[in-house]
């Protein structure tokens, strides 16, 4: 492992890295800092400009783009109330109010500073884990892979927003358009309808970018806010964050990255969530908890740890199984095999150094964040003030370039359109679109291994399972039994059903439709 | 929108009644059995050696499981239906809201449409320039920035910087 992180190391010694993910960190936190505009939708965007770049160079400016994002939406959450993201929306809870005391600059220095150590930690973690779980991986045979598939596909869709069986159903429409195509084993057509440009499936770029930047657009259009804070260019107040008033903070930093890595861990799972927990967490153990909500310092510190936190753990079950934990991995799913890198157990002992070099880049991404970060805030929060009906235009249009460029076939367009109008419609009728696209993307892989697992099982299947891959069997049933622990879970959660638990459900899912950002 | 957000009393005991979850689940049932009936006309039969298939997995298989999954979760939610209490966020709209929303919509369309045939500078300059004014930007200065300037440069930024082909 030593080795090829020395190695990653030196793969990683280039001027273009470092300026490609000091740009990515600029345009996250300019599109986390407009309310309204999602770093998903931002990294959907500028993802096929990353196909075009050398893998080092192309994934670190992605994940630049994604860090700042979850950052940059902490920025509004502040200063104005209005979160930029749905990670932050934890962090309005006490940024308002010490921007009413005339401590924003405290606040926004506090949400810097713990974001970078949450997400640094769990980078430190999620390389030191790396090794062994790609260890692990590559004794996954097809049976394991079909049950880990299922498996992750149950959960993603369990802890979608709203009501289980409507996330089931986009998880099962999302492998039903994966189907559209040609079958993985026999390379059969399957329906194409006579369209020639359905022949070899459906793309995934205009499918991501259509579902998560498009929808977001024509929400954006609907929202009869323009500008929401214009004129008001002296927002940012008081003193720089103190170093003792970071360390009290310190233990609370610890326990929310802590839980932000675990819950990082679980498909699906995603910032939102680690905030709330993070945060009640800090709540609890506070000796003052009726300063939260009042303009508590540690509150801020709590919600912005945890939620960048998640970051680092998402990417190992990409990496080493080829699964994405949620919408974010799922785009640099798509850069990573448009680059010609296949994630998987295979990945790890043949791309070792080029893999450690890309977690490396995660590292590296957040000493420039503190930097960019400490130097830009002020520049950052006058952004928020930014009118939409000029930036609404641009953002369509690097929406269609991005999705022409990588095939050039205008077919694509419109796919484009027709997923971002169904994600606009489905968004608007409560249906989580993530599961579909994790359907979209796991679908394939559940097939291939589904059809492996058949022809290796000679025709009898239980006997093979039970006798010869009882693991799979084992993860099988699991998935069976999470079905009804997450039905028992919400059956519970409805009959609970306090309208605090309302309110705060709504505030999210009215603020991080796409999750995580 | 008012009339659609829960209370304490609809909280507690949610009421059954036919929603807008209803009338989708009833739609979803419709629509994946007519997919149902057409899987075996819209996937190609595999080609038999000594009459029979070479393969172990029939490329019907796995989309039969899919559709009839959907159905058997469709009906799960058509059965639940009727006590989810969700707001549908259409109701809450106004009309100028879902009128600025269809023009943006019919605008992706044309977008589409021109994308090819004018070229992206051209098409660009068409679809933007409208917009803008009608998302609400009065400065001239702001119109000519969004819809000139900025297509040129994302224009020579994939074809000169990136070396990618833009019509």
């Amino acid at each position: 492992m030593l080795e090829n992180l020395f190695e990653g190391l030196m793969l990683l010694m280039r001027i273009d890295t470092f300026v490609m993910t000091g740009f990515g960190l600029l345009l996250g936190m300019t599109v986390g800092a407009l309310p309204g505009f999602t770093t998903v939708m931002a990294m959907a965007i500028v993802l096929p400009i990353s196909f075009f770049m050398h893998p080092l160079v192309g994934i670190p400016f992605l994940i630049g783009v994604y860090k700042g994002g979850i950052y940059g939406g902490s920025i509004p959450a502040i200063l104005i109330n209005v979160p930029g993201t749905g990670a932050s929306v934890v962090t309005t809870f006490d940024g308002p109010a010490l921007t009413k005391k005339g401590q924003s600059r405290k606040a926004l220095d506090m949400a810097l500073f713990s974001s970078v150590i949450g997400d640094l930690s769990s980078d430190v973690i999620t390389i030191l884990l790396m090794a062994p779980i790609a260890a692990l991986a590559l004794m996954v045979g097809p049976p394991e892979l079909a049950a880990i598939v299922l498996f992750s596909l149950v959960i993603i869709s369990g802890t979608t927003q709203g009501v289980f069986v409507k996330g089931l159903i986009m998880c099962s429409i999302g492998i039903f358009l994966s189907m559209i195509g040609q079958d993985p084993l026999g390379g059969m057509s399957r329906f194409t309808f006579g369209f020639f440009q359905l022949k070899s499936g459906i793309p995934l770029l205009p499918l991501l970018i259509g579902l998560f930047a498009l929808p977001e657009i024509l929400s954006a259009v609907g929202d009869k806010t323009t500008a929401y804070i214009a004129g008001n260019k002296s927002i940012i107040k008081g003193s720089r964050l103190a170093f003792s008033e970071l360390k009290r903070c310190s233990r609370t930093i610890v326990r929310s990255t802590g839980i932000g890595v675990f819950l990082g861990m679980v498909p699906g799972v995603g910032q939102v969530v680690a905030a709330f927990v993070g945060y009640a967490a800090a709540k609890k153990a506070s000796k003052h908890p009726e300063t939260f909500g009042q303009g508590e310092l540690e509150g801020i510190a709590a919600a912005e740890s945890a939620n960048n936190a998640v970051n680092g753990p998402t990417i190992v079950p990409m990496l080493t199984l080829g699964i994405p934990g949620d919408n974010v991995t799922a785009i640099l799913l798509g850069a990573f095999v448009a680059q010609g890198l296949r994630p998987g157990p295979q990945l790890m002992v043949e791309q070792a150094p080029l893999m450690y070099a890309i977690l490396l880049a995660m590292l590296f991404a957040n000493l420039l964040f503190v930097v960019i970060g400490y130097l830009t805030i002020p520049f950052f929060a006058r952004i928020v003030s930014i009118p939409k009906s000029a930036l609404l235009p641009v953002t369509a249009v690097l929406a269609f370039a991005g999705s022409y460029v990588f095939r050039s076939d205008p077919f694509d367009l419109v796919l484009l359109v027709f997923f971002g109008v169904f994600g606009f419609v489905a968004k608007q009728l409560k249906f989580d679109v993530f599961p579909l696209v994790m359907g979209f993307i796991l679908g394939p892989i559940l097939e291939y291994s589904f059809g492996q697992t058949v022809n290796l099982a000679g025709g009898d299947m239980v006997s093979y399972i039970v006798n010869e891959r009882p693991i799979a069997g084992v993860i099988f049933v699991i998935s069976l039994i999470a079905v009804f622990v997450i039905l028992w879970g919400h059956y519970k959660k409805q009959k609970k059903s306090p309208v605090d638990d309302i309110a705060i459900n709504q505030s999210v899912s009215e603020d991080s439709d796409s999750r995580p950002g | 929108m008012s009339d659609s957000l829960p209370t304490v009393d609809d909280a507690v005991t949610p009421k059954k009644k036919w929603n807008f979850n209803t009338t989708i689940a009833l739609a979803f049932i419709v629509f994946w059995g007519g997919v149902y009936f057409i899987i075996p006309h819209q996937i190609a039969k595999p080609k038999l050696f000594l009459g029979r298939s070479l393969m172990g997995l029939e490329p019907t298989l796995f989309p039969t499981i899919s559709v009839v999954l959907i159905i058997c979760l469709s009906l799960w939610y058509l059965f639940i239906s009727r006590s989810i209490d969700e707001v549908n966020k259409f109701n809450g709209m106004d009309k100028e809201q879902i009128k600025k929303i269809l023009v943006t919509i019919g605008a992706f369309c044309a977008y589409t449409l021109m994308f090819n045939r004018l070229g992206f500078i051209i098409s660009t300059i068409l679809f933007t320039c409208p917009l803008t004014i009608y998302f609400g930007t009065r400065k001239p200065i702001v119109v000519v920035l969004v819809s000139v300037v900025f297509p040129v440069s994302i224009y020579l930024f994939f074809t000169t910087l990136m070396h990618v082909y833009l019509p």
